[in-house]
């Protein structure tokens, strides 16, 4: 008992095994709040649109007198200027599968306890990490960092921890027989239990985990089943509780929700703040580096602002990733108030733990060649000279594409036959007798294919309406013209160049 | 010279979420660029094609029946219907495809083609993306194919034509042009991305790739045809069209066959049970005049070929009173006197005025519309007896077509432009139920936005046009079809959101317009009540107590219902209704006619009520401006009640003739939404003037008709409904206590409460024990 199988997935419970439990007691709320501490009331809603519910308040809402379960229209007479956000289950689980990847570094085994707990156990990990408390505080303090509210609960069995943590019971119990005093006090419902089970229990009077074990074993697993018997017994920790094995996945990627749009600089690194711990504990967990992360801000209505970090050097510092953060979004000018921070690393690399440095220097350790070229390409010319261009789905030429990091680019599909070259801003031409004229090119153009007709975005206040043509001037070049369907103010229908082929 | 042209793959707005005009619109525009023929082809459906044969009738445009289907292993392509027997081919197959899919999707694949759907035509779409296999499969399975040319200015229209050219070389295929039609004008296209965007559940800024390209998909004028294509796929187009000569109108006269005995003809049956009824109703031999009145709506039946239309609703009703379900007829229907020969109504043409061409002439040629009341709560057994008779095969509820309200189209018009759910909720309510059809800016400054900004620019138009349109098919509550053959080749059969019920691609005004058979069963509180009623009174009384056999014209009652004591009593009990009686004091039948009537918005806005009251009290001296007026009003004492006085009087002093007073009651009920009371308006004047009635007394008939609105009361249906007054007085009057078990039993209906039911019973000294559970 108590050997981990090599292919990782199952681990049997056996003898000093110490579990900690993650309790998320208002994940919905954090997920979504986490990017701004402002002392907003703000709560999290569900239900359908025409009866909204408040789920969770958060303790600036719970003041005014805001509790769970209320109506959100009952509410927001208590509160005139009430913050109001939609849940979204997706991003909690993504949460907790970060918050997961993020608890390995300080153990291998970590397991998920579904919808709102993370197991950990640390039996292994209390000489490395210093003694019990000082683990705990150490997580602790990296979730709270992490911007989530957490109750923890230490326990030799996972169910133990879990039920604790609910119960918010902050003394750990490190070995069966406190474990028993300590969960005699823990009441029904940190218990989890089906709601039929539940009705049975309270309806005996029964209150607390105790209650439930001074009863005879076969009258109770009549009443409520052989599984509740089961689960008491793993609880205390008389029978194996094998828990299924979390496997981080290959590469890190993270969202953060900003309660209210922002554009200020300083809020925005708050939030970003958050996810860069994040990137750190996951890379830690893995004993992994990165050479380079983006950072997507997310704006109503339009694309977002990508900003790629890239570094000289794999690293892991949180505290060195945020300053290069600092120092990009210095340079970088938001066109849009920002909803929604998420940070991308998929290129993660094994970097043993060694002191990284502290300043950038210009030597490059191995790596590909790629990066390398980059980073010295923006060495020189600057960070914004270079991009690479991403495929973006509208019908219009001059938005069908943004800019983004180097190597960022996602296959996009386009079936049209488009030039290679794209004129940022169409070109407006000269006519003769309505046709059109390259400049600083004598002889005539040839309009070879087309037309092929644009007619979109009318709901943003960038409404074309183009008739395209490929053209071949008398000299070789091919062009892509358009002309526009409605005639200007002099009556005439105006032709533009947008595009060079070849 | 224009090359002709027909237009044959297009989709209205009952391809849901995909067609952004409606039928109608298309229609009209078609016939406006000189189509030669135009087919609307929505996908597995012809939920709108009624409506487009209406249109297509009054515009002069030949009309074709198709469908577009996606097969689940194989293409997209257009059945279009070139008879009767194809059409109902088209039709099994749409029932097939939707039947085996949940409410809103169709599920069909090559094994369901596989008899090749026969005397259909089969055009193929986008035939240079479809695989080998599937044109050879295609080539195969339909008798008559077409390869579809659809040239929509898109990035390789040329490789396009050059690539559909070989492909019909190759397999010896004719190429027809075709449109791809979603919206009769390009004007619509932001409507047009707007419902794709609702239908993908994302905002049109995000739907990136799924909006089409441009506008293109439009009915397009000839001479840009001319431009696009060669003559010969315009000229295929104009084949194929001829080759389809259906028309929906076919449908009609395809009644049940069962309604009749064997060696009988319908005329002839319908005879022979109305001698038989009239000999029920008048023992002792009918009236010279109710004789008369019978001869002439047998004849008019006959001529019309309307039998099986009573024949059926009196197999019904027979049905009814055979298990003791209580039943009245209700509506214009009550202006019949076959219809009380075959106890269908009950109102009794010796003693009323009948209007027969109130309810079927000769010039609106439409068939009858029956409709009958059961007692609610026995309804279904009535439905199950129709199901029963005739096979869940050949009968069918018919379909309500939920449109977009205000709220609806403010909520998604306000998502597809990417507001949030509370931006968009607030949009929703901002609307007082005052307002009409209209968004007015200032209530949208109420609610903290500015109209004038280019979103909510937008979001107006997109309101604007989106209302009225349809969002999805429901089921009617009680509105029959029959068919004489299998139902779903007279109409597709698709799947109901309530399992193991089905509904038809059509509604009510759609089975009327095509003059298909269509019975309404409707349910009504108070016919259960009384029954409950007679039955408690028979048994305690040990009498046998029948409907018919309660004392007409009874002193009491009537003294009771003058004081306003009508708690409970049908269609005088509401608190205007109790207000007025006082007032009004009716003391013979027909004063609770004029009752139920006039306590209405009608009445009351067109200024009715006081002249009225105040003739009847003597206070105002009672004038007719002539005899024929007089003849048409005298029993209401010369102000027009009725919607039959009104009828009447266009026609007998502004020389209205039967129809055209019929049109002028149908522009009267529908002028508050649509207008189109003006041409009446000169009409009815100068038709008056000239017969010389003086200006004035034409503008308050005028003024008289635009109050009655959608609210003037047939005289008939007042009368039906004065019956279950009185009987329901007379209850109240005579046995409180069964009468208000009767209405407790029978809740919920009604105005009142049990609550107020009991008070008031305890008030007239009823004895009301303590509530007694026995378990």
């Amino acid at each position: 008992m108590g050997d981990c199988r090599a292919a990782g997935i199952q681990l049997l419970a056996g003898t000093n095994m110490l579990w900690l439990c993650l309790y998320f007691r208002s994940l919905s709320l954090d997920v979504l709040a986490r990017g701004d501490c402002s002392p907003v009331p703000r709560v999290v809603v569900f239900g359908p649109e025409t009866r909204l519910q408040v789920l969770v308040p958060n303790a600036a809402a719970l003041v005014r007198g805001i509790h769970a379960e209320m109506r959100l229209s009952a509410a927001q007479t208590l509160v005139d200027d009430l913050h109001v956000l939609t849940r979204d289950a997706a991003a909690e689980q993504a949460a907790v599968s970060s918050i997961a990847a993020w608890c390995g570094q300080f153990t291998s085994t970590v397991s998920l306890l579904s919808p709102d707990a993370v197991l950990l156990e640390i039996g292994a990990s209390l000489r490395l990490f210093g003694g019990l408390p000082r683990l705990r505080q150490t997580i602790d303090a990296g979730i709270t960092a992490l911007g989530y509210h957490v109750q923890t609960g230490i326990a030799p069995t996972p169910l133990g921890a879990w039920w604790l943590a609910r119960a918010n019971i902050a003394e750990p119990a490190t070995d069966n027989e406190q474990l028993r005093a300590a969960l005699a006090r823990v009441p029904l419902r940190c218990m989890a239990l089906e709601s039929d089970v539940m009705a049975v229990l309270q309806g005996v009077g029964l209150r607390t985990v105790g209650d439930c074990r001074r009863l005879p074993r076969d009258a109770l697993a009549r009443r409520c089943g052989v599984t509740f018997i089961n689960m008491l017994d793993r609880a205390l920790g008389d029978a194996p509780d094998p828990r299924p094995l979390f496997v981080p996945p290959p590469y890190f990627t993270s969202r953060l929700p900003l309660p209210a749009a922002v554009d200020d600089c300083a809020m925005l690194l708050f939030a970003i703040h958050r996810l860069v711990l994040e990137l750190a504990g996951f890379l830690q967990a893995r004993e992994a580096g990165v050479p380079g992360f983006v950072l997507q801000l997310c704006h109503q209505g339009r694309a977002p602002t990508t900003v790629a970090i890239g570094l000289v050097s794999a690293s892991r510092d949180a505290a060195h990733l945020l300053r290069l953060v600092r120092t990009q979004m210095e340079r970088t000018p938001l066109p849009d108030t920002v909803h929604e921070v998420a940070l991308v690393a998929r290129d993660i690399r094994p970097l043993v733990a060694t002191a990284t440095t502290l300043f950038d220097t210009a030597e490059t350790r191995g790596g590909d060649h790629w990066t390398a070229l980059v980073e010295q390409l923006r060495a020189r010319l600057g960070d914004d000279a270079v991009t690479g261009l991403q495929l973006v789905a509208d019908h219009r030429p001059e938005r069908a594409w943004h800019y983004c990091a180097p190597g960022e680019d996602r296959p996009g599909v386009s079936n049209a036959a488009r030039p290679l070259w794209l004129l940022v801003e169409p070109l407006l031409l000269r006519q003769r007798d309505h046709r059109p004229l390259l400049p600083g090119h004598h002889g005539a153009l040839t309009l070879r294919r087309g037309p092929e007709r644009i007619e979109s975005g009318w709901w943003d206040g960038g409404d074309v309406m183009r008739d395209y043509f490929a053209a071949r001037h008398d000299d070789g070049i091919r062009v892509w013209l358009f002309r526009e369907r409605c005639p200007d103010a002099t009556g005439q229908r105006r032709w533009f160049l947008h595009g060079i082929f070849g | 010279m224009l090359p002709e042209y027909a237009e044959l793959h297009c989709v209205s707005n009952f391809t849901f979420q995909r067609g952004a005009s409606h039928p109608e619109e298309l229609v009209v525009r078609a016939a406006e660029l000189g189509c030669a023929a135009l087919a609307i082809t929505d996908e597995c459906s012809l939920a709108g094609v009624v409506r487009a044969h209406v249109a297509a009738k009054q515009a002069g445009l030949k009309l074709i029946i198709g469908s577009e289907f996606q097969l689940i292993d194989g293409p997209r392509f257009v059945l279009l219907a070139t008879n009767r027997h194809g059409y109902g081919n088209l039709s099994a197959v749409i029932t097939r495809a939707r039947r085996a899919a949940r409410k809103g999707g169709y599920s069909l694949c090559r094994a369901d083609l596989a008899d090749g759907v026969p005397d259909c035509l089969a055009l193929l779409l986008d035939p240079d993306t479809v695989s080998e296999e599937h044109l050879a499969w295609f080539s195969a399975t339909f008798v008559r194919v077409w390869l579809a040319l659809e040239l929509l200015h898109g990035p390789d229209d040329d490789v396009k034509r050059v690539h559909i050219e070989q492909l019909a070389a190759r397999y010896r295929l004719p190429v027809a042009a075709a449109g791809d039609v979603h919206m009769h004008v390009r004007q619509r296209r932001a409507l047009q991305d707007a419902l794709t965007a609702i239908g993908l559940g994302t905002t049109v800024a995000a739907a990136g790739a799924a909006l089409h390209a441009s506008g293109e998909r439009h009915l397009r004028a000839r001479e840009k045809l001319a431009r696009i294509y060669a003559p010969a796929p315009l000229a295929e187009t104009v084949r194929i069209a001829t080759q389809c000569t259906f028309s929906l109108d076919e449908l009609r006269y395809e009644y049940p066959e069962e309604l009749v005995p064997p060696g009988e003809t319908p005329a002839g049956y319908l005879r022979r049970l109305t001698e038989a009824g009239m000999r029920d109703r008048w023992p002792d031999g009918a009236p010279e005049k109710v004789q008369r009145l019978i001869e002439h709506e047998l004849v008019l039946i006959s001529e019309l070929r309307y039998e099986a239309y009573f024949l059926t609703v009196h197999d019904i009703v027979r049905f009814a009173h055979s298990q003791d379900i209580l039943c009245q007829g209700r509506g214009s229907a009550a202006n019949s006197a076959v219809c009380y020969c075959l106890g269908i109504t009950s109102v009794d043409p010796a003693r009323m005025e009948m209007l027969f061409e109130r309810f079927i002439s000769k010039e609106r040629g439409e068939p009858p519309d029956i409709d009958v009341d059961f007692e609610h709560e026995r309804r279904e057994e009535v439905i199950q007896y129709i199901y029963q008779k005739y096979g869940r095969d050949r009968a069918a509820l018919a379909a309500t077509v939920i449109t977009y309200r205000y709220r609806s189209a403010a909520r998604d018009a306000g998502k597809a432009l990417g507001m949030s759910v509370a931006q968009v909720d607030r949009l929703a309510k901002s609307r007082a139920w005052w307002d009409g059809q209209r968004v007015l800016p200032e209530r949208l400054r109420e609610a903290g936005f500015d109209p004038d900004s280019a979103v909510m620019q937008r979001w107006r138009m997109l309101v604007d046009v989106l209302t009225g349109f349809p969002r999805h098919l429901s089921q009617h509550v009680g509105g029959f079809v029959i068919a004489r053959d299998a139902l779903h080749r007279l109409v597709p059969v698709e799947n109901a959101a309530m399992p193991e019920r089905t509904v038809i691609q059509w509604d009510k005004d759609d089975l009327e317009a095509l003059g298909l058979l269509k019975v309404d069963v409707l349910g009504l509180g108070m016919l259960t009540a009384i029954r409950r009623a007679l039955a408690l009174i028979n048994e305690f009384r040990g009498q046998s107590l029948r409907l018919a056999a309660v004392p007409a014209e009874d002193a009491a009652t009537y003294a009771m219902i003058q004081h306003g004591d009508t708690v409970g009593v049908f269609q005088i009990e509401s608190r205007a209704q109790m207000a007025m009686l006082p007032r009004l004091r009716p003391a013979t039948f027909y004063d609770l006619v004029i009752e139920v009537a006039i306590v209405r918005p009608g009445p009351i806005q067109g200024d009715m009520v006081h002249p009225y009251l105040q003739r009847r009290q003597g206070l105002e001296p009672v004038t007719y401006p002539s005899e024929q007026v007089r003849g048409v009003l005298e029993r209401t004492l010369g102000v027009p009640i009725f919607q039959e006085q009104v009828i009447k009087l266009a026609m007998v002093a502004a020389g209205f003739s039967a129809g055209e007073a019929d049109a002028l009651r149908r522009a009267m009920a529908a002028w508050k939404r649509k207008g189109g009371l003006e041409p009446f308006e000169q009409r009815l004047i100068t038709g008056m003037r000239e017969r010389g009635y003086d200006e004035q007394f034409a503008r308050r008939v005028f003024d008289q008709i635009k109050g009655f609105g959608e609210y003037g009361f047939p005289e008939s249906h007042a009368v039906s409904f004065a019956l279950l007054a009185y009987v329901s007085a007379w209850f109240k009057c005579h046995e409180p206590a069964a009468f208000t078990c009767a209405l407790l039993n029978s809740q919920p209906m009604g105005f009142y409460a049990p609550a107020q039911l009991v008070q008031d019973a305890r008030r007239h000294g009823v004895e009301v024990r303590a509530v007694n559970v026995c378990v």
